[in-house]
């Protein structure tokens, strides 16, 4: 074996080493949450252990009846994907419309749009409660969906405008002169080809949604259109948490999530490769 | 995007549009104009909570409706929108300081519940947990003297002690100490013993001025106390200089647990369930915190030990609990009114605290406690005063940040109560 062989071998060692330890960091709280979720309260608190000692699946079927998970479940479920779909369509034909069209205000409203962005959301909660109020969409799925809509805009438009930005006109040109619309490239040209962008959006806004707690606990009351988030408050007490159970819901609530991640995977990897990005 | 799968898409979002306009668009909640809604962030009280409301309903046909919202933060924010959209419940809490409570009260969102208390209601309650839902006569808000809150349950603080750990260091598990020596000598007797003697959340400022106040009282008395707070006694006066010092004895005595000072009481907490340290000074929702930590644990509570030289009695921090207030502005106000009274009365709070295991704000009720919890209720009558005037609260801060320096070993008493005094100095400067 030459030198260079040599330092190469070990370099990929060091490399995989340190990637194996990434790794490790990244999967042990997920590792911890699955193996917590099988011991009892006592035996989190008095010892530390990987594995646990007996397997209490119990906390599963506990948890589910325990937390009404099932009536959040599919709550959760409409509001991501009605969410997410909403958010895909709106901000891509926009983000579209600001990466190709002329019109007046463009920068301005662009940049209007995007500094939303900065807007904390407690910060928004008392305008939101009230708009919501005086449009009767208070305690409405409605009212809440609107709301992650709106809150998911800005950065999709960041997003998709720098990808549809990337593309060659040519493609777009030759695509009018062969009498194509201006809904039809978008349609049939620039979305298809925006597919990693895309999928890099639908993942960050699915966890968004999926994730989200503090909104639906401030604009919704009934309990029976809450997500699946509010199921897990159950658990966590003023003062004590039943960490088993709060585990169990824990793995069940991200079950879904780990799922689309796998699905787009492939797109986002492409996505950010592609520079989908760029400022 | 080919043709069917761009259908196929479109058939999915339609039908999910569908149901959400079929289900979401209506407001299916609990509007019921009878229905009295309470807001609350206690998410492990709601089931006895709704047991409550079912055997009202029972009793009297009025339909309660409890809601949770937690954590607290999310709460507040939900108070606050609803605030402002003129939407508050029947019966909420605004989670907030008496400040922020007046402004809620001059805002008319707090009902004034002083002739619904005076009728005999207000006899059941430990009366100091009536004086933080109450204002007095000129008080600095300019809110109508009165009692505006009904208290749920109270809370004071002690120190729990492991009784296993103590008999392991050779010290009697129902004898223990009552005064500071006994207490230095029992640490330094669980230190030989291997055993950690002292945990706290002391990482959290509140808790080691909590444990520290103890031992103002003790020394000052009422009006010690008022005469600080006016200036008229300094903060390096000798009294003082021995309160940082009880720190430091136990710091050269090595009683505190490592890393006490950046300690939160949930660490606290666990580290005392596990056996890992033989005391704790902690507040009386730990019997319940313990209870689903360790069941098996076997621990008893003692007063903070007295000072052989104090002048006054031993008190201790605490007496107020969870409250509700009643809003001004429903229509259901007289049923949210009639509703507490009878949360309140001996039976409910007795069931509450049974299912709960906290003390409850009835009197009355505390016979029915477990032993522990019922010592607990008895210190309520030996919590500390009610003042007319507080310390400004950097000077509150500075005190508490300097006993922590004192436990580590970065400031000698004699140089924390002097930067005290010199914050205390500052500050008056400033109100002036």
């Amino acid at each position: 074996m030459n030198s260079f062989k040599a330092k190469k071998k070990i370099l990929d060692i060091i490399t995989h080493l340190i990637l194996i330890a990434v790794a490790i960091t990244c999967v042990f709280p997920v590792f911890w949450m699955l193996s917590s979720s099988l011991k009892t309260n006592e035996e989190i608190f008095k010892s530390i252990t990987l594995f646990p000692e007996a397997w209490q699946w119990s906390n599963y079927t506990e948890a589910l009846l325990k937390a009404k998970f099932g009536m959040y479940f599919l709550n959760s479920l409409i509001y991501t994907i009605v969410g997410v779909s909403a958010i895909v369509i709106v901000t891509s034909m926009a983000a579209y419309a600001f990466a190709r069209l002329e019109f007046w205000g463009k920068t301005i409203l662009f940049y209007l749009l995007i500094s939303t962005l900065l807007i904390p959301i407690p910060g928004a909660f008392v305008p939101l409660y009230l708009l919501l109020k005086s449009l009767h969409l208070l305690d409405t799925r409605t009212g809440l969906l609107l709301c992650y809509v709106s809150g998911g805009i800005a950065f999709g438009l960041f997003l998709l405008k720098a990808f549809f930005e990337e593309l060659p006109r040519e493609i777009e040109e030759a695509a009018l002169i062969d009498g194509c619309s201006r809904f039809g490239i978008y349609w049939r040209i620039a979305l298809p080809l925006a597919k990693p962008a895309v999928a890099t959006l639908v993942i960050i806004q699915c966890l968004t949604i999926w994730n989200e707690f503090l909104l639906a606990l401030v604009v919704l009351q009934d309990p029976s259109k809450m997500p699946i988030q509010r199921g897990l408050m159950v658990f966590q007490g003023t003062h004590m948490t039943d960490y088993p159970l709060l585990m169990a819901g824990l793995t069940i609530a991200t079950v879904p999530i780990v799922i689309i991640y796998l699905l787009m995977q492939k797109h986002i990897v492409k996505g950010i490769a592609a520079g989908a990005v760029k400022g | 995007m080919s043709k069917r799968s761009f259908i196929v898409a479109l058939q999915t979002f339609c039908l999910f549009l569908a149901i959400f306009m079929v289900s979401g668009c209506s407001n299916t909640g609990s509007n019921d104009e009878d229905t009295v809604k309470i807001w609350h962030w206690m998410t492990d009280r709601q089931e006895a909570f709704e047991k409550l409301a079912k055997d009202y309903f029972d009793q009297t046909g009025v339909k309660v409706v409890f809601e949770t919202y937690a954590p607290t933060d999310v709460y507040k924010n939900k108070i606050t929108a609803a605030a402002s959209g003129h939407l508050l419940p029947d019966i909420y809490n605004p989670q907030s300081d008496k400040k922020e409570l007046a402004s809620y009260i001059n805002a008319g969102y707090i009902a004034d519940l002083t002739d619904e208390m005076n009728t005999g209601w207000k006899d059941v309650f430990f009366e100091k947990s009536l004086i933080a839902n109450s204002f007095e006569e000129n008080n600095e808000w300019g809110v109508k003297p009165g009692i505006y809150g009904v208290p749920l349950d109270v809370s004071s603080l002690m120190i729990y002690y492991n009784k296993d750990l103590f008999v392991q260091a050779g010290l009697d598990p129902e004898n223990p100490p009552k005064t500071w020596p006994e207490f230095i000598e029992a640490g330094k007797k669980l230190r030989d013993a291997g055993i950690q003697p002292f945990v706290s959340g002391f990482g959290e400022a509140w808790l080691i001025g909590a444990f520290a106040s103890s031992y103002q009282w003790s020394l000052f008395g009422k009006q010690g106390i008022i005469d600080t707070i006016d200036g008229k006694i300094p903060y390096n006066d000798p009294r003082w200089l021995e309160i940082f010092k009880l720190f430091e004895e136990m710091r050269n005595n090595k009683m505190f647990a490592s890393g006490i000072v950046t300690m939160v009481n949930k660490d606290a907490e666990r580290t005392f369930a596990t056996g890992r340290a033989a005391m704790t000074f902690n507040g009386s929702w730990g019997v319940n915190v313990y209870k689903t930590m360790n069941p098996n644990l076997n621990y008893g509570i003692m007063y903070p030990p007295s000072l052989p030289d104090a002048k006054y009695p031993l008190l201790v921090f605490g007496g107020d609990g969870s409250s509700m207030f009643v809003n001004a502005e429903s229509p259901r106000k007289d049923k949210a009114i009639a509703f507490l009274k009878w949360f309140t009365q001996k039976e409910q709070q007795a069931y509450l605290a049974k299912e709960t295991l906290n003390i409850p704000s009835n009197k009355d009720s505390a016979e029915e406690l477990p032993e522990i919890l019922q010592e607990f209720s008895n210190s309520i009558t030996r919590t500390f005063e009610n003042l007319p005037k507080l310390e400004a609260w950097q000077v509150t801060n500075y005190i508490n940040l300097n006993l922590q320096s004192v436990i580590i070993g970065e400031k000698d008493p004699a140089r924390a109560v002097r930067e005290v005094q010199e914050e205390k100095i500052r500050q008056m400067k400033v109100q002036k």
